[in-house]
């Protein structure tokens, strides 16, 4: 009887020290499978002859961010931060006493709902639109050096089964003619 | 030896001998990404081609000559193992002084963020999957080393690249590669 109950507590350990998951309760399955900028690339370009006065159009930098969600548990994206950093890594732009520039914004991601989603790639695919230029990312980059700018971004939000979800990507914003 | 310690000690030779040689543990696969071949500019070339007059006149600092910069770096994995790039770094270096250029971070180069999944293969019709990291490796000051270097002309320049990142399984990624930047008047 002793060594049965021995026996059980050791398999207990084991299954606690290996990061046991509830398998009545399981967490979303997700990742950022691509950022992109707008015109072909996986970064933003910005201008200097159009980012001034009335030639500044947001639509420009209108980016993407790619989510996959592997398996039934769906997630609701609840907020998105973003950090501007120079090419040694400071915080750069008036964000930066902020901590970055935040805001609650409110996307589903769906869950897989059959197996034909798994045919074309690995889950199911939703997209969501951020725009990292604004008018004092645009008076950065014509001052930091190699007018580049990298911006972290961090979305944060909640999955169906109560799990805290943050996953976080950067990208890379590139000023031409400043 | 007692016959009692014998096959302990087999075992442990054959563990040993695994480690030296480089064992990988099946359970726990890395994934086989290589790097194919660059589509550049609009027409998808295998170099950049750059006509240093348009940088001298500002015309490559225009939204509308944008596609003349694209950068695409195919990579293709062989492996069940999924993988996602983070960032790529650049070394620029002048094939007519053979040196780094101190103006675009000399020997450090420069490090730019993205972000591209490599699916893993998930059936058996492919012997890999084909994946497509849209760069932009010309940057302002590259521009600008061109306009205020003619000699770039003679030889143009070379971007080493090294894409970093890490697979499903949490193993690092690092592959290398060269891209050759054409200057031409």
């Amino acid at each position: 009887m002793k060594r049965a109950l021995s026996l059980i507590g050791l398999a207990g350990l084991f299954v606690v020290l290996n990061g046991c998951r509830n398998p009545f309760l399981p967490a979303s399955d997700v990742f950022i499978s691509y950022l992109y900028g707008p015109n072909e690339a996986g970064e933003v370009s910005v201008y200097s002859a159009e980012s001034g006065g009335t030639m500044f159009s947001i639509s420009n930098y209108r980016s993407f961010a790619a989510f996959v969600v592997r398996n039934k548990v769906g997630i609701n994206i609840t907020s998105l931060t973003m950090v501007y950093t120079d090419m040694a890594g400071n915080q750069v732009t008036e964000y930066s006493k902020s901590g970055g520039k935040s805001f609650k914004m409110y996307t589903r991601l769906y869950p897989v709902q059959s197996n034909s989603e798994f045919s074309a790639g690995e889950g199911r695919v939703t997209t969501v639109d951020f725009y990292p230029v604004d008018r004092r990312v645009i008076t950065e980059l014509a001052t930091v050096s190699s007018n580049t700018i990298n911006c972290l971004l961090v979305f944060r939000g909640e999955d169906d089964t109560g799990h805290d979800i943050r996953l976080s990507a950067s990208i890379t914003i590139k000023g031409y003619g400043f | 030896m007692s016959k009692r310690a014998l096959p302990s000690c087999l075992i442990a030779a054959v563990l040993a001998l695994s480690a030296a040689s480089g064992c990988r543990n099946p359970f726990d696969p890395e994934a086989d990404v290589i790097f194919d071949r660059f589509f550049c500019g609009a027409t998808y070339t295998y170099v950049l081609l750059i006509e240093r007059v348009k940088v001298t006149n500002g015309v490559l600092y225009g939204r509308a000559e944008e596609g003349k910069l694209f950068v695409g770096a195919q990579l293709l994995n062989s492996s069940s193992v999924s993988a996602t790039i983070k960032s790529y770094t650049v070394v620029y270096k002048d094939v007519y002084t053979g040196a780094p250029i101190s103006s675009c971070g000399g020997s450090a180069g420069r490090r730019f963020y993205s972000s591209l999944y490599l699916s893993g293969l998930n059936n058996n019709t492919s012997a890999y999957t084909t994946n497509l990291l849209q760069m932009k490796v010309v940057t302002n000051e590259l521009l600008d080393h061109i306009k205020n270097n003619a000699y770039t002309i003679n030889g143009g320049i070379d971007c080493e690249i090294s894409f970093h990142g890490v697979d499903d399984n949490g193993h690092d990624l690092k592959i290398d590669t060269t891209l050759h930047i054409e200057v031409y008047e």
